[in-house]
């Protein structure tokens, strides 16, 4: 067993077992996961308290139970122009993501963006859409925008680039970008 | 690139964010995000921030402790303090949780490892990343991928709320007020 590897080894459910005081390795190097997933939280932290700061957010909260694998949000549908009894977004943001074997890089051309990220919209009307960058074998680009009339149906997918580089100006530049999007329909 | 002018040419976005935020919040926001070390005028970049006012804000930023400076190598950049990130993440916990609810999380936390290990037969989040293979199909690996980053985000919220649950008289104690 590697030194990373009994880093993350968990032998047993107890507490103890599961927090890993090593984060530095005996090289003095740091464990890249360590450092991703500290990260990915500080992040998602930022990206919620800007959503409080959105005049079309109700509340956000991490999830699940406040736990930051993504951000949930309450959001006023008719601000996007749609009359949906209610609606409610889902963020995630994942730095230095792994890619299945296979991926191609080259459909990440559209962006500077190393990271993935899923900025999703959804209502009460089961109508869904959002802004991805993150591979899907439907959608040219891992940059993309789709968008579903119910889960019934299949998403219609559109190529799209973004402006901004710092995870909280994607997260306003997006929302403007569905806000537009919906309004147009 | 000011707070004031070019207000005609920025993007709608820019404006909803500017009308909603004060500059200072949206440098303290781009910085406490950052990927990576970046320079004050990336930030300024970012934030929609004239570069001078956002050296000062980041200068009041590494003062309070909320970020740290590297003025070696490539230029001065900045970047947020992994104690303070940390230590806001656990007030966060306390402030909004009482004793008996933090412990609850974690220990749904441990029940959702516990499926994660005997699910995919494996003990970490790395064997679970490693089990991602040629043979396994695109959603599959896809599945895998993110069960394993929820994981690793999951050991890192335990070890947050096991702070926050050993030391949390000390974080909700007050003084009493003198009279």
């Amino acid at each position: 067993m590697t030194a990373d590897e009994e880093d993350d080894h968990v032998a047993h459910p107890d507490l103890d077992g599961l927090f890993d005081r090593h984060s530095r390795r005996p090289d003095g190097g740091r464990d890249t996961s360590r450092v991703d997933v500290e990260k990915r939280h500080r992040i998602l932290r930022s990206l919620r308290e800007q959503l409080e700061r959105h005049p079309s957010v109700v509340g956000a909260r991490g999830s699940p139970d406040g736990r930051y694998a993504e951000i949930t949000a309450d959001v006023t549908p008719a601000d996007f122009g749609r009359d949906a009894a209610s609606a409610s977004l889902r963020v995630s943001w994942q730095p230095n993501p792994r890619f299945p074997p296979g991926t191609s890089l080259e459909n990440r051309r559209r962006t500077s963006l190393t990271s993935n990220f899923t900025i999703h919209y959804q209502e009460s009307s089961e109508f869904d859409c959002g802004v991805h960058l993150e591979p899907n074998p439907h959608a040219e680009g891992h940059l993309h925008y789709q968008e579903r009339a119910s889960p019934d149906d299949e998403y219609d997918y559109d190529a799209m680039s973004l402006e901004a580089t710092s995870p909280v100006g994607v997260l306003w530049e997006v929302l403007e970008l569905i806000a537009d999007r919906l309004r147009d329909e | 690139m000011t707070d004031s002018s070019e207000e005609g040419d920025e993007p709608a976005y820019v404006s909803r964010w500017k009308a909603a935020t004060t500059g200072f919040d949206r440098v303290q926001s781009v910085a406490s995000s950052l990927e990576e070390p970046r320079t004050a005028g990336w930030i300024a970049d970012e934030a929609y921030v004239s570069e001078p006012t956002t050296r000062d804000h980041l200068e009041r930023l590494v003062d309070l402790g909320v970020l740290v400076v590297d003025d070696t190598g490539r230029g001065k950049t900045y970047y947020p303090d992994p104690v303070y990130t940390r230590l806001t993440a656990i007030q966060e916990l306390v402030a909004e949780n009482s004793e008996t609810e933090l412990t609850e999380q974690a220990i749904d936390i441990q029940a959702d490892i516990t499926a994660w290990t005997e699910d995919y037969d494996v003990e970490t989040p790395r064997e679970l990343r490693a089990s991602v293979t040629d043979d396994v199909s695109l959603e599959e690996a896809d599945e895998r991928l993110r069960v394993a980053a929820d994981w690793e985000s999951a050991r890192y919220q335990l070890s947050l709320l096991r702070d926050a649950i050993d030391h949390y008289d000390t974080y909700t104690g007050r003084p009493s007020a003198s009279v």
